[in-house]
């Protein structure tokens, strides 16, 4: 499913990946640990097709061009990178309308309590709101997108370092229940956060161990 | 004009409307210069006449060209002005975007965060200043306009007067392009600069304000912002010392033009000059010649400003 | 307001050199004048230039040029440090205040709000002062050099004002509206560069320019009805400017054929009119930039408590 191959990377002269060699089976959950600064979300954004390797090459789910590597992921960042519109909008990010998809994948990130508490429920402008959203609310609207992306690959990139422990595990639980049957990559430099991962990995001086 | 500001008139396609909008509005200075030194050397000329009868049929009928004249400033502004200016906004604002979703991560990433955005709103904005904002440009044009078209018609009504106005003129315009305008820009860059660090003192107060209390960290950045804030006050003074120094040119360049003229005015009348009422109108152009210069010189300062942003709007697209 | 007297109040000591210096400028500029009337009615009775009017007018040509120079120095200097209070009482207040302050309201704040009113302070808050003390002073030289002529320019000139002051009521809600409709625009576009990952895995592209679109478009219908307004205004203010100098030029012409002035005077009177018509014709949009000024400080106010 993922397959990283001989691949190297540097940053401002600086080198961050170094020939590195991974591959990911479909349905596995793969763990990548390491210091701050050690590279994971490089490592991340390669797979995800938002950085071209300098070397090597990484091809996701048949995919090896970065542009066409993005449409095959779905990615969670630490930031949820909202955009000034509307929940709904956020989620399907302006692809075609799926009234029971969208249900299901609000249900699914545990957003329904909250989502019929506003006053436009789905429809609300989180523009306006972007105040009173709290972290847990803000990521769980990124966790939905990508559920409504469905893709097989979910790539996560410290999901829940913002949130406090209690939001954190009702985040991930959230993930982990809809990611049972998808390939899973996951940096975090908390390893209680992977638990019942098929392998972990540790990132350090560009190379995994 | 700036061949980056053409290529990027060229690429939203507006050239054609911005060089209409510029013939429509260009002349109306110098309509407007026309039909005051008219008026004035008109109501001398009755007095020195004694026309005591005349006086208020004039004021009507100058009334009348008023209203017309700014009439047409209000219809070009109104109708045809903004819809192009804002048109223009539109389509470069709209190109930058669209030039910014075109890239990749690791392209976006070669600059900052604020860098992109004042590139999306603040650049853009300065792009229009350069173009039809106060000072910019579009004034630059009228000046000239105003400016040549004074000229020939002083030279037509006194060559004399034109020589002595030129004398006094074209030393200070020099002076004042020396003095002022080279340096300007240089001190409200920097000044943009040290705004610009200030600025990055704000995202770590924000985010990491407990951290801020808990190691009580208040006074060092306070400290830090202040180093800044007093560096961009001490370029901006700069800048402000060579405008005031541009004032004191333009000052004694203006009385010392106007005093020439009437010492002059005063040797010839009867002869080069046929009554007071020509004199004043003589004046009056002048006037129109050194309003224009000047002019010009904050013209050019402001655009070589504004021209930055522009620059790096067109780098963008 | 309550910001700007803060400012005031801080720095009151430069503030008060700076008036006082641009008084002095203003005396100097109008004694000058009084001899530039001495020497209009000399040229027109064809009388001698005599040498002490000659060193008069030279020494305040030099004056002028001294005063000119310090008034714009000063002026400029309170107005910077004004600018400096500013911007270190927004740092201090963020610092005093750590409430939950979302980062991307405090840079657009501060890239917009903040920078605007910094720009205005060091740019045009210096000139608007000088000009409304010009405007009084130059009330009181007039009145003193003759009472019909001065109420001939500054009745009407009271009914521009009040015109002026009608119509930047008028157009200060519409300002506020484009400014509302600009920051919108701006944090539409700000979100991209803040989410562009996002944009670009989940394939927002058409979204986001769809909703920039919008933005723009409703900036748009926002700026269009500010401008068309400020068309109107600002054309009608200048052909109403235009009307003092007429009927100056048609009373002076009556009171100087009926020998009740001299020619000098009405040209004494012609010079400051014409310092007067600058003023008034760009009143209207110094009073929008002011009020674009009191709302950005506003806003920064607001920030603080």
């Amino acid at each position: 499913m993922i397959e990283l191959n001989d691949v190297s990377f540097s940053y401002d002269n600086k080198m961050i990946i170094s020939n590195l060699t991974l591959s990911i089976k479909k349905g596995e959950k793969i763990g990548i640990m390491g210091e701050s600064g050690c590279g994971k979300s490089t490592l991340l954004k390669l797979m995800a097709g938002l950085y071209r390797a300098d070397c090597g090459t990484v091809m996701v789910d048949g995919e090896s061009e970065p542009e066409k590597i993005s449409r095959k992921v779905s990615v969670v960042m630490q930031s949820p990178m909202l955009l000034p519109l509307s929940i709904y909008d956020n989620i399907t990010m302006g692809h075609k309308y799926n009234p029971k998809q969208v249900e299901k994948v609000v249900k699914m990130a545990r957003l329904s309590s909250w989502v019929d508490t506003l006053p436009d429920r789905i429809q609300t402008y989180i523009g306006d709101r972007a105040d009173e959203l709290s972290g847990g609310q803000a990521q769980r609207i990124a966790i939905a997108r990508a559920m409504y992306k469905d893709s097989e690959v979910l790539l996560l990139d410290e999901p829940a370092s913002a949130l406090d422990s209690e939001n954190s595990k009702s985040v991930l639980d959230a993930i982990m229940e809809y990611a049972i049957d998808k390939t899973v990559v996951h940096v975090t430099h908390q390893s209680k956060h992977l638990d019942g991962y098929d392998r972990i990995y540790v990132l350090k001086d560009g190379v995994l161990k | 004009m700036n061949k980056k500001v053409i290529r990027i008139l060229k690429e939203t396609g507006m050239m054609k409307d911005f060089i209409f909008m510029m013939i429509l509005r260009a002349p109306f200075d110098f309509l407007n210069a026309v039909l005051a030194s008219n008026m004035l050397e008109s109501f001398i000329r009755l007095v020195e006449r004694k026309e005591e009868g005349e006086l208020f049929p004039n004021f009507w009928i100058f009334l009348l060209f008023t209203v017309v004249l700014f009439g047409y400033n209000m219809f070009v502004w109104a109708v045809v002005s903004m819809k192009i200016n804002i048109r223009f906004i539109k389509k470069l604002r709209m190109r930058v975007y669209k030039s910014l979703l075109s890239r990749t991560q690791q392209e976006m990433e070669k600059l900052s965060a604020g860098d992109w955005i004042s590139r999306l709103n603040s650049d853009v904005d300065k792009t229009d200043l350069y173009l039809v904002g106060p000072l910019n440009f579009m004034h630059m044009v009228i000046s000239v306009v105003n400016l040549s078209m004074s000229a020939i018609v002083l030279f037509i009504l006194n060559h004399t007067m034109l020589l002595v106005t030129l004398a006094v003129l074209l030393p200070f315009f020099f002076l004042s392009s020396v003095v002022v305008i080279k340096k300007i820009p240089v001190f409200k860059k920097r000044s943009r600069e040290h705004y610009a660090k200030f600025t990055n003192w704000m995202e770590p107060v924000v985010n990491s304000s407990e951290a801020i209390k808990i190691f009580e960290g208040e006074e060092l950045i306070l400290k830090k912002a202040e180093e800044e804030s007093l560096l961009i006050m001490e370029n901006n003074m700069r800048a402000h010392k060579r405008t005031a120094l541009a004032s004191g040119i333009n000052t004694f360049s203006g009385i010392s033009g106007y005093l020439l003229l009437l010492f002059l005015g005063n040797s010839m009348m009867g002869s080069e000059i046929e009554d007071v009422a020509r004199m004043f109108k003589i004046t009056q152009y002048r006037g129109e010649m050194m309003k224009s210069v000047m002019m010009l010189n904050s013209c050019i300062g402001r655009m070589k400003t504004n021209l930055p942003g522009a620059e790096r709007v067109e780098e963008v697209l | 307001m309550s910001v700007l007297s803060k400012l005031i109040k801080n720095n009151r000591i430069c503030i008060a050199v700076a008036v006082s210096i641009a008084i002095l400028a203003n005396l100097s500029q109008m004694i000058y004048m009084v001899y530039v009337g001495e020497l209009v009615n000399r040229i027109e009775s064809r009388e001698q230039i005599t040498i002490k009017l000659v060193i008069i007018l030279v020494c305040f040509l030099i004056s002028n040029v001294i005063t000119v120079y310090l008034k714009h120095y000063f002026g400029k200097y309170a107005a910077e440090k004004m600018a400096h209070t500013l911007r270190m009482g927004y740092i201090g207040s963020l610092l005093k205040y750590k409430k939950n302050t979302d980062t991307g309201a405090v840079m657009s704040q501060v890239q917009n709000e903040l920078s605007h009113a910094d720009e205005y302070l060091s740019n045009i808050f210096f000139d608007i002062t000088d000009l409304l003390l010009t405007g009084v002073l130059v009330f009181f030289f007039l009145m003193f050099q003759n009472v019909v002529l001065t109420l001939v320019i500054f009745i009407p000139t009271i009914l521009i004002l009040i015109y002026v002051k009608w119509s930047s009521r008028r157009l200060s809600g519409i300002v506020l509206k484009a400014l509302d409709a600009k920051e919108k625009m701006n944090r539409v576009s700000y979100s991209l560069v803040h989410a562009f990952p996002a944009v670009k895995v989940y394939n927002g592209d058409e979204m986001c320019i769809g909703t920039y679109e919008k933005s723009l478009n409703s900036w748009g219908e926002q700026e269009t009805d500010m401008e068309r307004l400020n068309a109107v205004y600002n054309s009608l203010s200048g052909v109403l400017s235009r009307v003092p100098l007429l009927l100056l030029l048609t009373v002076g012409g009556y009171m100087v054929l009926k020998e009740n002035i001299m020619l000098g005077t009405l040209i004494v009177f012609l010079n400051m009119q014409n310092t007067l018509k600058q003023t008034i014709m760009n009143l209207p949009s110094w009073i929008s930039g002011f009020k674009v000024f009191i709302t950005n400080l506003d806003k920064i106010h607001n920030l603080e408590v």
